[in-house]
């Protein structure tokens, strides 16, 4: 299972694999291609910076991953996306759903905090949804991770109080809080000034090295792409190693 | 459960839910209220009309029919089916009334004795004394209640029971008349539900002065002027009877108390010539109206008649269950008075044998109909209110979009997150109907406070009971009622959070996340 090949994709099983991908947009009858066969392989524990102009489709492709959305089918994409053996194709309604709660963990470039909820429930609630209800162990968890962050004193703020930086931690932490084998982020640190932003990255790596947590983070920051084992590049619509 | 924390926070500190919860409690109010009103209405219309008239009347109007004794007789036979039986005779009349007004009135003959067992009778005797003053009036000033009109009251509850007055203090007993208490005017009614007796009215005379007139109906008497039906159904001649008036009586419908008067069946029969004997009969060359000739004596022994048989059901046997009784006792009935009494083909065809509810089948069906229209227009304004929720819903949970679609991406399933409003709407629903309810029953019980004070601080009087047939509102709620309002406000409620909640939970999680 382990092990990195680029050469070899026949004889070596990545964790992350993905195939051809195609996605188009139809807007106003205009067709708007956004990704145009799009093939990525991760290792496990593999940390991916993902790099691109703004618009060439690196949220898109995460959702893909994070089967938030499906790649075309037909015509020219018969694309594929497997996940620890698993082909998300195959998952449908629940067992989608579950992928979604225990297999990954998922930064959106726009937070995407619920208002009414505090920074600790906004964090917990990954875990009900996961498990449905939650023990002391997973609130303490919870507590330590936000105050690793930086927010142990904003526990009971509302996500409307906080910094985009500090709405940023949060969200990492809800995406963390389940220790999800797989990390999608999407700009973890776009609004981190770079000696948060670095720390963040720390802790990343820590929580990484811990669990072998694969990552694919989508990044503007060179910073990141630094420390990623590998960056890739959409570029119109395909991945470019270059 | 995330449903649960969400819904806390959901549900405290907007304005949103507050409000969808209040049009929740609102037409639940709405529709309580008014179908326990209405309702109430016919319930008491249909019980007191049954108190009032017995359960089921068998009646061939105006010339009547013989041989009600045995009829009667055949009826109680079986106890199971049949409480009691008693015949009634009705007829119109011109009544004198005390004032000298002159109102048309419906005359019943009654034998106390047997009618007290068919309808209750007794209890709506008005004049009576009393110690305990009625409800709402508090300063106790029924005149009732005064101890030195008791042994008054008194006589007049006797002389009702006996049917019978002096015409003159001291003199002789005489058949009496019981007139309905809005009969002759003399009795006004207070708000606190009691009647006035009426001190020196100045009324009109017929020789062009003014004269003030007695106050108390059982101090005076009544002219009835009825016109008698030989058994062929030809006129007579017109009799004017005088009674003392022994009592009032009151129903609390208002038709009833305005337009009867009850008087001694036997003397009411002898004014009709009902009551049989060897009578002057037409022989049958005279049938025709206009020709010459005058009645002559036939010998013929024509029996007594009376134009009604009133029945009460043996306790629990329905209404109907009792005219099915009473058809089938009336065939065998006719069966051994062939040609002495109607026909049971013409009595079933013409439908004389009829329930209370048949017999005012304009009023009680006037009622039914206008219950079921205003609760139609009621559950239409619900409806339309469920669409208000719907849109409040709707408005809702768009809002929340952006959340679903994050719930959706952090692993949620669809049902899970459609979960959160119908547990919404169902917080609201439950919370608005209890509401509702409960506000509906407060108003219900109170309705007539209410309707007082609206009377006394705006002037509206919206139950009039010249317009409605009772004098007070009906003001209970049933709770078959209460829960089916109830229920249905929680249903509408559901409804309208599954529908938004629905397309929420079929929502591609990434397009609720772009969803602005
Ligand atoms: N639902 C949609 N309907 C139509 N077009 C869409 C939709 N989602 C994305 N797009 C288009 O797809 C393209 C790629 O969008 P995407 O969000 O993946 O870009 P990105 O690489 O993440 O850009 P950025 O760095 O600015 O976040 C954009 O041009 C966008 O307009
Ligand atoms: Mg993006």
């Amino acid at each position: 299972m382990i092990g990195v090949g680029f050469g070899d994709l026949a004889t070596t099983v990545a964790y992350l694999h993905a195939a051809n991908l195609f996605k188009t947009y139809t807007l106003h009858r205009k067709r708007v291609p956004v990704l145009r066969g799009v093939s990525l392989e991760v290792a496990k524990g593999e940390c991916v910076a993902v790099l691109g102009k703004s618009g060439s489709g690196k949220s898109t492709l995460l959702h893909l991953l994070g089967g938030l959305d499906r790649p075309d089918r037909g015509g020219a994409g018969a694309g594929k996306i497997s996940v620890d053996g698993v082909d998300l194709a195959s998952l449908r309604f629940r067992s989608l759903d579950r992928y979604r709660a225990q297999s990954v963990g998922f930064v959106f470039q726009l937070y995407h905090l619920l208002p009414e909820l505090s920074v600790l429930e906004n964090v917990t609630i990954a875990a009900m949804v996961k498990g449905g209800s939650i023990g002391a162990s997973t609130r303490g968890r919870a507590v330590e991770m936000l105050g690793e962050f930086g927010l142990g004193d904003r526990l009971a703020h509302r996500p409307a109080e906080l910094s985009g930086g500090e709405r940023q931690r949060v969200a990492l932490a809800r995406a963390l809080i389940n220790t999800p084998p797989l990390l999608l982020a999407d700009e973890p640190t776009g609004n981190l000034d770079p000696a948060t932003g670095g720390q963040i990255l720390d802790l990343l790596d820590a929580f990484r090295n811990r669990n072998s947590a694969t990552m694919v983070i989508v990044t503007h920051s060179m910073d990141v792409a630094r420390r990623a084992d590998r960056v890739v590049r959409l570029v119109d619509g395909v991945v470019s190693t270059a | 459960m995330y449903q649960i924390l969400l819904n806390k926070k959901y549900l405290t500190g907007k304005v949103m839910p507050l409000l969808a919860a209040l049009a929740v409690a609102l037409c639940t109010t709405m529709v309580l209220v008014v179908w326990s009103v209405m309702g109430g209405f016919l319930s008491t219309l249909l019980a007191q009309g049954r108190a009032m008239m017995g359960d089921v009347a068998i009646h061939w109007p105006t010339t009547g029919f013989a041989h009600y004794d045995d009829l009667i007789s055949r009826l109680e036979e079986d106890k199971s089916m049949v409480a009691g039986a008693t015949p009634v005779i009705e007829t119109l009349a011109m009544a004198s009334l005390p004032d000298n007004r002159i109102e048309g009135v419906q005359v019943k003959g009654i034998d106390a004795a047997s009618y007290a067992r068919v309808v209750d009778f007794d209890q709506t005797l008005w004049w009576r004394p009393m110690t305990e003053a009625l409800p709402r009036d508090v300063e106790r000033r029924d005149p009732r209640l005064d101890p030195r009109s008791a042994e008054r009251l008194s006589q007049a509850l006797a002389d009702a029971r006996a049917m019978a007055r002096p015409m003159v203090p001291g003199g002789p007993a005489v058949p009496a008349a019981i007139t309905g208490i809005e009969v002759t005017g003399y009795s006004r009614r207070s708000r606190e539900g009691f009647y006035n007796i009426n001190e020196g009215l100045l009324r009109p005379q017929p020789d062009g002065g003014v004269k003030s007139v007695g106050s108390f109906a059982p101090d005076a008497t009544i002219t009835l002027r009825m016109v008698p039906f030989d058994e062929g159904g030809r006129e007579v001649s017109l009799v004017p009877g005088v009674f003392p008036i022994a009592n009032e009586f009151r129903t609390g419908v208002y038709d009833i108390d305005k337009r009867t008067v009850f008087v001694e069946f036997k003397k009411l029969q002898e004014m009709l010539k009902m009551n049989g004997g060897t009578v002057v009969t037409r022989d049958q060359a005279d049938n025709d109206l206009f020709a010459a000739g005058s009645p002559k004596a036939t010998g013929v022994v024509v029996p007594a008649r009376a134009t009604t048989v009133l029945v009460r059901a043996a306790a629990g046997v329905s209404p109907d269950a009792l005219r099915a009784h009473c058809t089938k006792v009336y065939r065998q009935f006719a069966a051994a008075h062939v040609r002495g009494v109607p026909p049971p083909e013409m009595v079933e065809s013409n439908n004389l044998i009829r329930t209370w509810e048949m017999q005012n089948a304009t009023l009680v069906g006037a009622v039914k109909k206008e219950t079921a229209m205003v609760l139609l227009l009621l559950w239409l304004i619900s409806f339309v209110a469920s669409f208000l929720i719907l849109a409040i819903f709707w408005a809702m949970i768009s809002e929340k979009t952006k959340d679903i679609g994050t719930l959706r991406a952090i692993g949620a399933s669809g049902a899970g997150v459609a979960g959160i409003w119908i547990i919404y709407g169902l917080v609201i629903g439950v919370i608005g109907s209890v509401l509702g309810v409960a506000l509906a029953c407060v108003i219900v019980v109170n309705i007539n406070p209410i309707h007082e004070w609206l009377g006394t601080a705006l002037g509206l009087y919206v139950w009039d009971p010249r317009v409605y047939y009772f004098t007070q509102i009906p003001s209970k709620v049933e709770p078959v009622r209460a829960l089916v309002v109830g229920l249905s406000g929680v249903m509408f409620s559901l409804v309208g959070a599954i529908v938004p909640a629905v397309r929420a939970a079929a929502m591609k999680p990434v397009s609720a996340l772009r969803f602005e």
